[in-house]
């Protein structure tokens, strides 16, 4: 019996597809915003990527409280490839088995952009990240790594 | 939904102001999305009454897991197992795991879980009869209800000191290795878990406190966990009857190398203790006196190291865990009458699988491992070893189908033959 069932692992191995390439992603900047006068300037990646894990995480002495876009968005599934080294499949099953090792849920995921911009400028502590078009002046975009939007190093940009 | 302890009350006011939000259909990924798009004016109405509302309470939240299973065993003509494992194939509910948690203000949390099980029902009498646990059903003319019972797996109040320590007080998971952290069967590769971790060689729980944090310094994290419960024992939830505090810790490492790797190290030291209660008697010349009973007693200790390899749709594992048992004078178990000696339960195991994002996401896996038993009265070198290949599926993140074969050989134990084991089972969180 074990012998067949190795025989069929060998087999979906050998024969299933390699993994399909990545969808064309819209050639915009994200941009990672904060209340305008919150003290944070800049964070590291592995912070970001920490925050929007579901670890706890302070910056400019306020924890942070990371707010996502929706998980169909294209600029989602961006920043959770980008910042968290995760495929849209492999996050979903991230939190659902976080959640089950009894840590915290995933980021409360706002519905557009708009309501990024409202939730971060009224909360001090409250992070997002949206496309740089659509930065109010409520908001104020910090830097990654120390690198800000058009430099060199800056991990979200434009393709 | 976020639980960050900050953003409680934001969360908690937005969740009631926007009740469209939470009627929309269940979406394969967990998270919600609280309102429609497009309604900036909304916003302002929320944000605008959240101050009002900001009360440091958020929701209970409620969730869980489950599963269900189809198992058949094949044994060899005259094997021992056939009076231990079922010769017939059978359905059965396995897990049916209930989590309530809520945020109590910024950086506490209540959590706990709890397991709905059919015991007593499929417990069995000494005589090898069943169990039926059953009683008069009010509600149903008085047929018979079978009955069954909770056990709580997790019951504690944590507090988030800060980014670095974290404590838990109460009942909590013994944190040694992957598998009893990972804990729920959707979260799990395969069907069952190893050997060595069924058979305990870390207390799966323990009551007490529970302190851990982390630090992250570039692609390197440094975690810690910290433990002094009542350690092992039979009431060990509620009560340690040799009151000696039991002592556990683990380190792990996560490192960029090879994808992204996880090195544990994990220790536990502590004594069981058995001991029937004290009963009252009479002496000789029939004064009152209080007769003690013999009770089994032994100090142990646990060391375990695990290794978590993730690379793309990859994913290597493997744990090394041992047991020293060693009973105290008087106190020593027996079986068939006669006593046990002390003695170290060592086992291992690998597995590897592989995660395509086609078929169901399916992984195929294959783990194999490794027990050998500790000495018992009459039985000595007994090892295990286990062979387990299967398919793992996900066809979206809650549900999880599997199907394995696993292949059982015991050494150094006349007539147990090789046990094979077919297993089918969906697991699904809710």
């Amino acid at each position: 019996m074990l012998r067949t069932f190795v025989l069929i692992v060998v087999a979906t191995l050998v024969t299933a597809p390699t993994r399909s390439a990545v969808a064309d992603e819209p050639a915009v900047t994200l941009v990672v915003v904060v209340a305008k006068d919150a003290k944070v300037t800049s964070l590291s990646r592995a912070d970001l990527k920490r925050a929007f894990s579901g670890e706890a995480t302070t910056a400019g002495g306020v924890r942070l409280v990371p707010f996502n876009l929706p998980p169909s968005s294209d600029e989602r599934a961006r920043f959770d490839r980008i910042i968290l080294g995760m495929a849209p499949s492999a996050v979903g099953r991230y939190w659902v088995d976080r959640k089950i090792r009894g840590g915290s849920g995933a980021p409360r995921a706002l519905p557009s952009a708009t309501y990024v911009v409202k939730v971060v400028a009224k909360f001090p502590g409250a992070i997002g990240y949206l496309p740089a078009s659509q930065v109010t002046s409520g908001v104020k975009v910090i830097a990654i790594d120390g690198d800000l939007p058009g430099q060199a190093g800056y991990p979200l940009g434009a393709r | 939904m976020t639980v960050q302890p900050s953003g409680l009350a934001l969360l908690a006011a937005m969740s009631l102001l926007t009740p469209a939000a939470l009627a929309q259909p269940a979406s394969p990924d967990p998270e919600e999305v609280p309102a429609s798009p497009d309604e900036p004016d909304a916003t302002d109405a929320d944000l605008a009454v959240l101050d009002l509302a900001a009360t440091d309470e958020a929701h209970l939240q409620i969730f869980g897991f489950m599963d269900a299973s189809w198992t058949g065993y094949r044994l060899s003509a005259g094997s021992l197992w056939r009076g231990y494992l079922p010769t017939e194939t059978t359905f059965g509910i396995g897990n049916l795991n209930l989590y309530l948690t809520r945020s109590l203000a910024e950086r506490w949390r209540s959590f706990f879980e709890v397991r709905f099980t059919y015991a007593p029902a499929t417990a069995t009498r000494v005589d090898g009869s069943a169990n039926h646990a059953t009683a008069p059903d009010p509600a149903n003319a008085q047929r018979p209800l079978t009955w069954g019972g909770v056990s709580i797996e997790r019951a504690y109040l944590e507090y988030d000191a800060t980014d670095r320590l974290t404590v838990q007080a109460g009942a909590f998971l013994t944190p040694y290795g992957i598998w009893n952290v990972d804990h729920g069967s959707p979260a799990i590769v395969p069907i069952a878990p190893p050997w060595i971790i069924g058979e305990e060689l870390f207390p799966k729980q323990q009551t007490g406190l529970h302190l851990y944090g982390k630090r992250a310094v570039g692609g390197y994290t440094l975690a810690y966990h910290a433990t002094v419960s009542n350690g092992r024992g039979p009431f060990q939830a509620f009560r340690d009857l040799d009151g000696k505090p039991a002592l556990g810790a683990r380190l792990e490492l996560t490192a960029p190398w090879l994808g992204l790797t996880h090195l544990g190290v994990s220790g536990y030291r502590g004594r069981f203790t058995d001991r029937p209660a004290d009963s009252l008697g009479a002496d000789a010349m029939g004064n009152l006196i209080v007769v003690e009973r013999p009770g089994v007693s032994y100090d142990e200790w646990s060391a375990g190291a695990d290794v978590l390899i993730e690379r793309g749709p990859l994913r290597l594992q493997a744990e090394l865990l041992a047991n020293q048992r060693s009973y105290r004078d008087g106190e020593r178990a027996l079986q068939s009458g006669l006593a046990v000696p002390d003695g170290r339960f060592v086992g291992g195991y690998l597995l590897a699988g592989y995660r395509f994002d086609r078929f169901w996401q399916v992984m195929p896996f294959v783990s194999s491992e490794l027990a050998r038993l500790r000495p018992g009265a009459v039985s000595h070198d007994v090892a295990a070893y286990i062979e387990t290949a299967g398919l793992n599926f996900r066809p979206v993140p809650n549900v999880v189908l599997k199907v394995q074969a696993t292949a059982l050989t015991v050494k150094n134990v006349p007539l147990t033959g090789v046990v094979e084991q077919l297993s089918l089972q969906a697991a699904w969180a809710f």
